[in-house]
């Protein structure tokens, strides 16, 4: 006989099942393959009755019933379960046993954690659980991080205090291009401007709309464009984006296919020196200084305390971060973008779409379309230890 | 019986193209029912298709060299050696007679044979039952050499070979994989892998943890050692904060040098993992023709994980200590990272 039955410790639960545990048939193999059952589930077995056969890597073997009962298969024709696992029950009564415990998981080599060790930390450091991450699969330090820089994103309120910020009731009707942050900055600045009257802004974002940026309301998507300047609604406009060098740029083309005028916006404690020439569409932060001689092109956004010294030439649909110093001589070309306090030297020639990065200090020439890097190397570490 | 196991799959695509093309035979030890193979290959086979199922004596060299005549007269054998260490009783067959005669005849004489033969370890088989040898076969010229994953699609990998081919391939089939359930029908994932898979009857299998981007090196590997890198890839993530792209070839010889510049490209480290012994071996190969190819993109030198032992124990816990393992791939991982 091939099988044995290993007894059930008894319990006080009537009727009693008797599991058939299938035997180490050869040392070559870890399972068998069950080829047929011979019996039907629920049917009665003498003691020694040919129960079906398993199959292994180098014979056929018979299971025989280890003890008379009525026999219930565990598993199916063409399973393959391992050596010494239970493959059957019989029980002392033709009442069905219940469902056995699920089956002891495949030893798996790969566990289901869901942060790494590193993410897992900074996640809790920052009281994020796996539930703020839209993401399937293991999470890294680079999701934790990326999400962390997404929250740092100023959320805008849909209303705020500022709503009742007196604007002017100008002469020029404006219409701002796109209503988030760089919208409201541009408001914040138009509103030192006596004789404007901004209209509202127009943006696609679903969850801008009803917004209001200090009172000015969104009106609805960029589609309307073209009809409120058909339609006579306002005199300029002026694009709020500033973070995204080809979407001003696109934005800027789209307001002169419908011969837009763009209006400039400049902050009243900017500094625009003697023969400056400005094209339109630019936005001029707070303590700008705009050197003598200098011409600056369309559509450009100059933040806070940036200095184009003398004789600049400055193409268009440049951004720039605040602080950014240039000497004197200095030419940039369109479309570029800087980062925050980057020092140029004077002479300095920038290439249109060259990215500066913040820190930059440029004593020579940048190709179109270059990044200038800068390695900056800061650590933040606590001050007092366990901290 | 439902195609569960890789070996079920095996099995089912050989009867599918026996039943299929009359021209395709099966020529082995112990092939026949009711034994059906030691591996359970050809179960079934023999009942179906008496006539074309022939078992042999113990001969290697009269299995290949007798289908190497088949091949030759218009049939397409198909030849099971029992365990791949005997292959090296075939040797001369596919050296000198199999591969030869369509380079002497500048591919004018096909000998369209296949050889399926399982490799590997960790059975506790003893030191003759338990090598990978396919590094002996890789730089035969004329000779196509294929590895099944369980990535691959079953059905066109056996198809290919058996039909679609005019000169002689064989097909390296790991022994653990046999008891595997198939994974060819997951589409772009596994477990927390995403899964691309490349080329079109053989397969790469390539897998990434982290979206097939900010990868830190690339993993090429095949047959047994797939689950141990796949393993690895996921420890050093979770642990080290170390990502990696996973290729498993389905392709040995020649190797699919393009899929393997792209994967390796992204990451400039190349770390090749294999189970057979380190010298002379597959990686050394995949190493010699990568790096040509890779050499401005490298960060580091390639490295390699293989077998340091000369022979393998017959206890399976001591083989288990003797191959490589997912604490050797791992170390390797991260000492190339930080070269």
């Amino acid at each position: 006989m091939l099988t044995r039955g290993v007894a059930m410790t008894d319990t006080n639960t009537t009727p009693n099942w008797h599991p058939v545990v299938l035997p180490q048939l050869e040392v070559n193999s870890e399972r068998a393959l069950l080829v047929a059952w011979l019996v039907a589930s629920g049917e009665a077995v003498k003691k020694g009755t040919l129960l079906g056969h398993w199959e292994t890597a180098k014979s056929v073997h018979e299971m025989t019933a280890p003890r008379a009962g009525y026999f219930f298969p565990r598993v199916a024709e063409g399973d393959e379960p391992d050596f010494l696992s239970v493959v059957a029950m019989i029980g002392d009564t033709n009442q069905e046993p219940p469902p056995s415990p699920p089956h002891r998981a495949a030893a798996s080599t790969i566990s289901a954690t869901r942060f790494t060790k590193k993410a897992a930390g900074l996640a809790q450091q920052h009281g994020l659980t796996e539930a703020a991450f839209q993401k399937s699969g293991i999470i890294t330090e680079r999701d934790v991080t990326a999400l962390l820089n997404q929250h740092s994103v100023p959320q805008i309120p849909k209303t705020s205090s500022l709503d009742n910020l007196r604007l002017p009731s100008g002469l020029t009707r404006i219409l701002v291009i796109t209503g988030g942050v760089g919208a409201m900055h541009l408001i914040a600045i138009l509103r030192h401007q006596a004789r404007v009257n901004v209209l509202g802004c127009l943006d696609d974002a679903a969850e801008l709309q009803g917004h209001q940026l200090f009172g000015v309301p969104v009106l609805g998507p960029l589609t309307q464009l073209e009809t409120r300047w058909r339609n006579g609604e306002f005199d300029q406009a002026i694009i709020g984006a500033t973070a995204d060098v080809a979407l001003r740029r696109r934005l800027f083309q789209q307001c002169k296919a419908l011969e837009i005028p763009m209006a400039n916006a400049i902050d009243p404690s900017a500094v625009i020196d003697a023969g400056v020439v400005l094209g339109e569409g630019n936005i001029i932060g707070a303590q700008v200084h705009i050197g003598m001689a200098t011409r600056l092109g369309d559509n450009n956004f100059i933040a806070a305390k940036g200095n184009i010294d003398h004789h600049n030439h400055w193409g268009s649909h440049i951004l720039t971060g605040p602080g950014v110093m240039s000497s004197s001589f200095v030419k940039v070309g369109d479309g570029a973008r800087f980062g925050t306090g980057i020092y140029i030297e004077p002479l300095v020639t920038i290439g249109a779409g060259a990215v500066i990065s913040s820190g930059a200090l440029l004593l020579g020439p940048v190709p179109a379309d270059h990044l200038v890097k800068v390695r900056v190397t800061t650590e933040t570490v606590p001050l007092k230890k366990n901290s | 019986m439902t195609a569960r196991l890789m070996v079920h799959q095996i099995n089912a695509a050989l009867n599918e193209l026996m039943a299929e093309d009359e021209r395709i035979y099966v020529i082995g030890e112990d092939v026949l029912d009711p034994y059906g193979g030691a591996f359970k290959v050809t179960k079934g086979l023999s009942t179906r298709f008496p006539q074309r199922v022939l078992t042999t004596p113990i001969s290697e060299a009269v299995i290949v060299g007798a289908a190497t005549g088949m091949a030759l007269r218009g049939l397409r054998p198909v030849c099971e050696i029992m365990f791949g260490d005997f292959l090296g009783l075939a040797f001369d067959q596919i050296l000198n007679h199999a591969t030869k005669y369509p380079l002497m005849y500048a591919q004018n004489v096909p000998c369209p044979i296949t050889i399926r033969t399982p490799m590997g370890g960790r059975r506790g088989y003893g030191p003759t039952h338990s090598q990978s040898l396919e590094k002996y076969f890789v730089g035969i010229p004329g000779l196509e050499v294929t590895a099944l994953h369980r990535f691959q699609p079953v059905q066109p990998f056996y198809r290919r070979a058996l039909l679609d081919g005019d000169g002689p391939s064989l097909i390296i089939e790991n022994k653990m994989m046999y008891g595997q359930t198939p994974l060819a029908h997951l589409k772009d994932g596994y477990d927390d892998f995403q899964l691309r898979r490349h080329g079109r009857d053989v397969v790469e299998a390539e897998l990434s943890l982290t979206g097939f981007a900010h990868e830190d090196l690339t993993l090429i590997t095949y047959g047994g050692m797939s689950d141990l890198c796949l393993s690895a890839a996921k420890q050093a993530l979770i642990d080290f904060e170390i990502s990696a792209n996973v290729i498993i070839l389905g392709n040995l010889s020649p190797l699919p040098l393009d899929v393997l510049t792209a994967a390796c490209e992204r990451t400039g480290r190349v770390l090749v993992v294999e189970e057979g012994t380190r010298a002379w071996g597959v990686g050394s190969e995949i190493v010699a023709q990568l790096t040509p190819r890779l050499w401005s993109r490298l960060k580091a030198a390639p490295a390699r994980v293989a077998c340091e032992a000369p022979v393998l124990p017959n206890s399976q816990a001591l083989e288990n200590e003797f191959l490589p393992s997912v604490a050797d791939i791992l170390q390797q991982m991260r000492a190339l990272v930080t070269a």
